[in-house]
């Protein structure tokens, strides 16, 4: 419940992830690498109102459709929904973490991004994240270097 | 060769071979300039108004600028800040030859009694202590309406000021005769329109007015169409004749036109609406170039007919490119390109984005620009409401965010609620949104972006937890006016189901259901200064979920708004929404039947009619195999139907 992580934890790690996750994320999205690497496999995803069924389709639809693009998030917020967010968590481990490790994360992006071929004007975007701990590396076998939150689900809109 | 200048300044009278020697210009001297835009006119349909003489909209908005150099009707003309390119250019080419363009025709009104005040012994002479009296009091008597006074010239002349606003604003100034103003009575009275101390000369004014009269004359409000085709024809231009003329002077000559264009519309934002074609067919341009006021004034131009020019290469055009990107329809034909560069379609096709039909012919459908506006095509909002928790939210946001935000917190908000805010300082804009960005200085002290905000400490500070710290921070946030919830081009609202979320009762370990909701759109602040009233974009996303028991059933989890410089929402075509809102109905209507479909419906409809089975299945396809609607055909046209289309030949009972 709610009170369980102290308030700088809660703070410092959710924006940690958050920074990070803007970070990387945008990267990705520029060459279109790894998308899929970003979600978790159920993700709700909505780009301008259409919605992309899972997330190796939004891998192939960037890499096909999109092509090269420039995302420049010029600013991004983030606020914790749930302290203790067990969507996809493995049924032990449902209890609290007071590291701020098992927190959803809402994130919300403002920024330009420029297409290639379209018009060479810079665009504006909004974007909203929600963010889930990815519960994978709990696991023995988990792989180094694996993201530890990963998107539930995301709306983008070109607002401009 | 003659001049442009000359052929405006002098059309009847000998030509002035030195225009600049003349000296009829210093009566400009000692007026102070106040606006430095050109104020369009429109009337309240917004249709152009043309008659010069139609009262001038009071409209304020005009960036006050008041010179500091101007004393006692000696110093130079101060020139209001910034003036646009265009009005340079007109002034430059324009002015010298005493065309006085840029004034429209305003009311002045004659104010004595300033002789007498305190205020005389200020450095201008209180001038300017008496501009700013007479526009707080006359702005002030009509306290309702908020409107502003603005005065746009004043000028000190033997003891009396002349002061030039609009009608409108002259009526409200004129009541305030009588008052007194640094301890003297101020004696204000309307000046004269003829009465010899009113700006340019006769003839010039009368050249501004012919051009006006020509302009109005080509100006075709129903086709929202300026047709400045063969303007060498026009009689009340006295036989311009571009083509003799040099490109520095073409360029002046669309410079006037564009600027007189622009002093009749309102606002530069309906330009957009005013004119969505131009015809500049017949005038022996060879360059684009020489015509960029045009694409200046009209950023949106939909349709250009250049036919019958002298453009004889693509490098001749590439001006389009860079100002009238917007174009969907040009005309080319007549022009020495079509023999010289019969190839030149493929560039100027890949310079206008937009452009569906190039000399008549269809170059790409409006479904194709569209999908390549953008690779990710825009669709209507998605919008998933559970049990109308959104809408009714959202109509509880927009009244009570801009009328009465404690009741917003005290109906949806809980001590666990977070507020935050983030301020994009460097959002793009639409090219034509160009205005200058309004300070952010009430809302930085706020700004949770943690782009720029990266030490733990501000990132907690920043951060408002509960009604209480969320009410102080709203208190000091300015009020907001956000438009009608209706105005559908104002908003893009999307909702969804959001699981794995808090449960307040404690039951689910996995979380419960809300809603995730992202409205973007623009408010209003509502400052007591009404020139300070910024309008601004922003998205703001809202987390819902069910509240703790005995507390607010329905509680915002997170609220976050970003904000960033206004500009309009990017929303679907037109075409994109009726494709939408059709695929939502087209399911319930109709698919095609299987063939085992098919056969179940012949063998029904022949049971019911007697119809053999090539009629009954003719009678089935005119009716799109849908077997009521061919029952029902069939009752209407059996009278008429031959024996031949019954089994057996017998028409049955």
């Amino acid at each position: 419940m709610m009170g369980d992580i102290p308030e700088d934890v809660l703070v410092r790690v959710s924006t940690q992830a958050a920074d990070d996750f803007v970070k990387t994320y945008y990267q990705a999205l520029d060459s279109a690498k790894n998308l899929a690497s970003f979600y978790i496999q159920a993700a709700d995803i909505w780009l301008n109102g259409n919605n992309i069924p899972d997330p190796q389709q939004l891998q192939t639809f960037f890499k096909d459709k999109v092509g090269n693009c420039q995302y420049d998030a010029q600013s991004h917020d983030c606020s914790v929904l749930n302290q203790n967010c067990n969507i996809g968590a493995p049924d032990n481990a449902l209890g609290p973490s007071s590291d701020g490790s098992k927190m959803s994360i809402l994130v919300l992006v403002s920024g330009s991004v420029k297409y290639k071929d379209s018009s060479d004007e810079a665009r504006g975007f909004t974007e909203s994240f929600t963010l889930v701990p990815n519960f994978e590396p709990h696991s023995q076998k988990a792989p180094k270097g694996l993201k530890k939150w990963l998107i539930q689900s995301q709306t983008f809109r070109l607002v401009v | 060769m003659q001049t442009l200048e000359s052929r405006i300044t002098a059309p009847r009278g000998p030509r002035n071979p030195n225009p600049s020697t003349r000296t009829g210009g210093s009566h400009r001297s000692g007026i102070q300039k106040r606006s430095s835009t050109p104020r369009p006119r429109v009337d309240k349909d917004g249709d152009l108004v043309m008659d010069s003489d139609a009262t001038k909209s009071g409209k304020g908005g005009i960036e006050r600028v008041r010179g500091r150099g101007a004393g006692r009707g000696r110093a130079a003309s101060t020139r209001a800040s910034n003036p646009g390119r265009s009005k340079a250019a007109v002034e430059r080419g324009i002015s010298t030859s005493q065309v006085n363009l840029v004034n429209g025709s305003s009311s002045q009104v004659q104010v004595d009694g300033l002789h007498g005040s305190k205020a005389v012994n200020n450095p201008d002479g209180g001038l300017e202590a008496l501009c700013g009296f007479l526009e707080r009091k006359a702005a002030g008597l009509d306290a309702a309406s908020n409107r502003v006074v603005k005065i746009k010239k004043s000028q000190l002349r033997g003891g009396s000021v002349f002061l030039t606003a609009s009608a409108e604003d002259i009526a409200e100034i004129l009541k305030l005769n009588g008052f007194k103003f640094a301890g003297s009575d101020l004696v204000i009275k309307e000046v004269e329109r003829k009465d010899g101390v009113k700006e340019p000369s006769a003839q010039a004014q009368g050249v501004k007015e012919r051009m006006k009269a020509a302009l109005s004359k080509r100006y075709d409000s129903a086709l929202k169409l300026l047709n400045l085709s063969d303007l060498v024809q026009d009689p009340d231009l006295q036989a311009v004749d571009i083509s003799v003329l040099s490109a520095d002077n073409v360029v002046k000559f669309f410079s006037a036109l564009m600027q007189l264009f622009g002093d009749m519309l309102e606002e530069n934002r309906q330009k957009r609406n005013t004119v969505t074609s131009i015809s500049i067919a017949n005038n022996g341009l060879d360059t684009v170039s020489n015509i960029y006021a045009i694409g200046n004034t009209f950023p949106h131009l939909k349709n250009l007919d250049l036919s019958g020019n002298n453009f004889a290469s693509t490098k001749s055009l590439e001006g389009l490119k860079h100002k009238f990107r917007s174009l969907e329809n040009l005309v080319l034909t007549n022009n020495p390109i079509v023999i010289q560069e019969p190839a030149f379609g493929e560039q100027v096709i890949s310079w206008l984005p937009k452009l569906l039909l190039l000399n008549e012919v269809p170059v790409r459908t409006p479904e194709q620009v569209f999908a390549t506006s953008t690779p990710i095509p825009i669709s209507t909002p998605d919008f998933r409401d559970v049990g109308q928790v959104g809408e009714t939210f959202i109509r509880a946001l927009k009244t009570n965010y801009d009328g009465d935000r404690n009741a917003l917190l005290a109906a949806y908000y809980d001590d666990q609620s977070v507020f935050s805010l983030a301020i994009n300082m460097t959002a793009p804009r639409n090219r034509e949104h160009i205005t200058p960005v309004p300070a952010w200085s009430a809302y930085t002290k706020f700004n949770h972006n943690l782009d720029r905000i990266n030490h733990t400490i501000a990132r907690m500070n920043r951060r408002f937890v509960g009604v209480q710290a969320i009410q102080a921070t709203w208190a000091e946030l300015p009020a907001t006016r956000h438009p009608n919830l209706n105005q559908s081009d104002k908003y893009i609202i999307e909702c969804r189901p959001q699981a794995g979320l808090p449960d307040p009762s404690g039951r689910s370990s996995r979380g419960v259901d809300g809603l995730l909701i992202t409205v973007h759109g623009e408010f209003e602040e509502q400052n007591s200064k009404v020139e300070d009233r910024a309008l601004r974009s922003f998205s703001r996303t809202f987390v819902l979920g069910p509240g703790v028991p005995g507390g607010v059933p329905i509680r915002v989890i997170s609220d976050m708004m970003a904000l960033r410089a206004h500009a309009p929402l990017a929303h679907p075509s037109p075409a994109v929404v009726q494709a939408q809102a059709a695929q939502i109905q087209e399911p319930a209507q109709q698919q095609t039947p299987t063939d085992q479909e098919k056969e179940f419906m012949a063998n029904q409809l022949m049971e019911k009619t007697g119809m053999t089975l090539e009629y009954t299945i003719m009678c089935l396809q005119d009716n799109t195999w849908n077997l009521e609607q061919a029952y029902m055909k069939f009752q209407t046209v059996e009278p008429s139907l031959p024996p031949i289309a019954f089994i057996n030949g017998v028409v049955p009972k």
